[in-house]
């Protein structure tokens, strides 16, 4: 299967393919795909992978978004971490929030970095996640919980909240995930109307549906028809060790 | 062997599959994680993507399909381009109940600069 990708910036080009190539092999290798090829002038980037059913379909699916991260400047060695399980890739645009004048995405951009990278590092910390900053694109790759309240964090950042209600929303989130962790998450499941379900319990236990086909017959057998007047009173009748008395406690 | 294409809409609320033909004009099976999860607010998790995609792939081994191309999109257009966690849960469960993966796309609807985002002048107030 081919697969050719959405371009790369040209000054991001060279980190793609690394020193002769060491990246470049590094992600074939992580993804497990055959090859990858990149246009060293234009960009252009082909994704050969192996025969159907060598390949993860979810590297396939993951790779371009990578590749998209190395894009916009993140490390290509945290971006290689995306390939992982449960760790997502998002990207959120400052043009939607402050236009396309050049300055004001350099004030945003300014305002999420912070002095000496303060405000990134903490976003970072507090959620666990990968943050990097190219010109107009924040580029967020993480665990999913961590993931959206850092998207909240930029995106509050982007449309003009102060850092510090920025830092104690953050500090909010990290404790409200802490105390969910420690409770028990369950997700309600919708009964299975289409396909039809099997025994369930008596299924997983050997000898389990003997015992209950047993103990059936022994409860009906013990029944009382009450239209039968005599089986009615011959039950009624108390045997010699038993009696009723009616007295107050 | 026969071959369909799952479409998969993936958005933070939601999972929505399809698997039609390759002619993209007959429906073959269809699920989503609202059918699978009693609260709405689990309906775009992996969870739910797990076992819709669990269900389509027994509607597909019913009707003797066992191969597939995947298309999946985010919203897109003037809504958000990033796919929901779904999408990765459902081609992983696929993959684990045997249905093979030929081809996977990506076919979010891009705006090369289209309509105004809903919100307003002053953004989403909460």
């Amino acid at each position: 299967m081919r697969q050719s990708l959405p371009r790369v910036p040209k000054d991001r080009i060279a980190v793609l393919i690394g020193a002769k190539g060491a990246t470049r092999r590094e992600l074939e290798k992580a993804a497990g795909c055959k090859s990858i090829q990149i246009d060293s002038v234009t960009g252009d980037i082909e994704v050969e992978w192996s025969d159907i059913g060598d390949y993860d379909p979810v590297k396939a699916l993951k790779l371009p978004d990578v590749i998209k991260a190395v894009g916009r400047g993140m490390a290509p060695n945290r971006a290689i971490q995306l390939l992982q399980d449960d760790w997502f890739f998002e990207m959120v645009d400052l043009r939607d929030h402050v236009g396309k004048r050049s300055n004001q995405q350099r004030r945003i951009r300014a305002r999420i970095i912070g002095s000496e990278g303060k405000i990134r590092k903490m976003i970072e910390q507090h959620t666990n996640t990968e943050i990097s900053i190219y010109k107009s694109t924040v580029v967020l790759v993480g665990d999913g919980a961590g993931l959206s309240s850092a998207r909240q964090a930029i995106e509050m950042l982007a449309s003009g909240s102060e850092h510090g209600t920025v830092i104690k929303h953050l500090e909010r989130e990290r404790r409200k995930s802490r105390l969910e962790a420690r409770s028990i998450d369950y997700i309600e499941e919708k009964e299975d109307t289409n396909i039809e379900s099997s025994e369930g319990f008596a299924d997983l236990v050997p000898g389990l549906s003997d015992v209950v086909n047993r103990r059936g017959r022994r409860l009906k057998a013990s029944q009382v028809d009450p239209e039968n007047e005599e089986a009615v009173t011959e039950m009624m009748e108390l045997s010699e060790d038993e009696e009723v008395s009616w007295e107050e406690e | 062997m026969r071959k369909a294409i799952i479409n998969i809409f993936s958005s933070y609320n939601n999972v929505l599959m399809t698997a039609t033909d390759l002619t993209g004009a007959e429906t073959i099976a269809t699920c989503s994680g609202g059918q699978v999860v009693k609260s709405s607010k689990d309906s775009g998790g992996q969870f739910a993507a797990t076992r819709a995609a669990e269900r389509m792939a027994d509607q597909l081994k019913e009707k003797e399909f066992n191969q597939v191309i995947v298309k999946y999109r985010a919203p897109g257009g003037n809504k958000s381009n990033n796919t929901g966690p779904g999408a990765q849960a459902a081609i992983r469960a696929l993959t684990r109940a045997g249905v093979t993966v030929t081809r996977i796309e990506d076919v979010t609807p891009i705006a090369h600069d289209g309509t105004k985002k809903k919100g307003g002048r002053r953004g989403r107030r909460v």
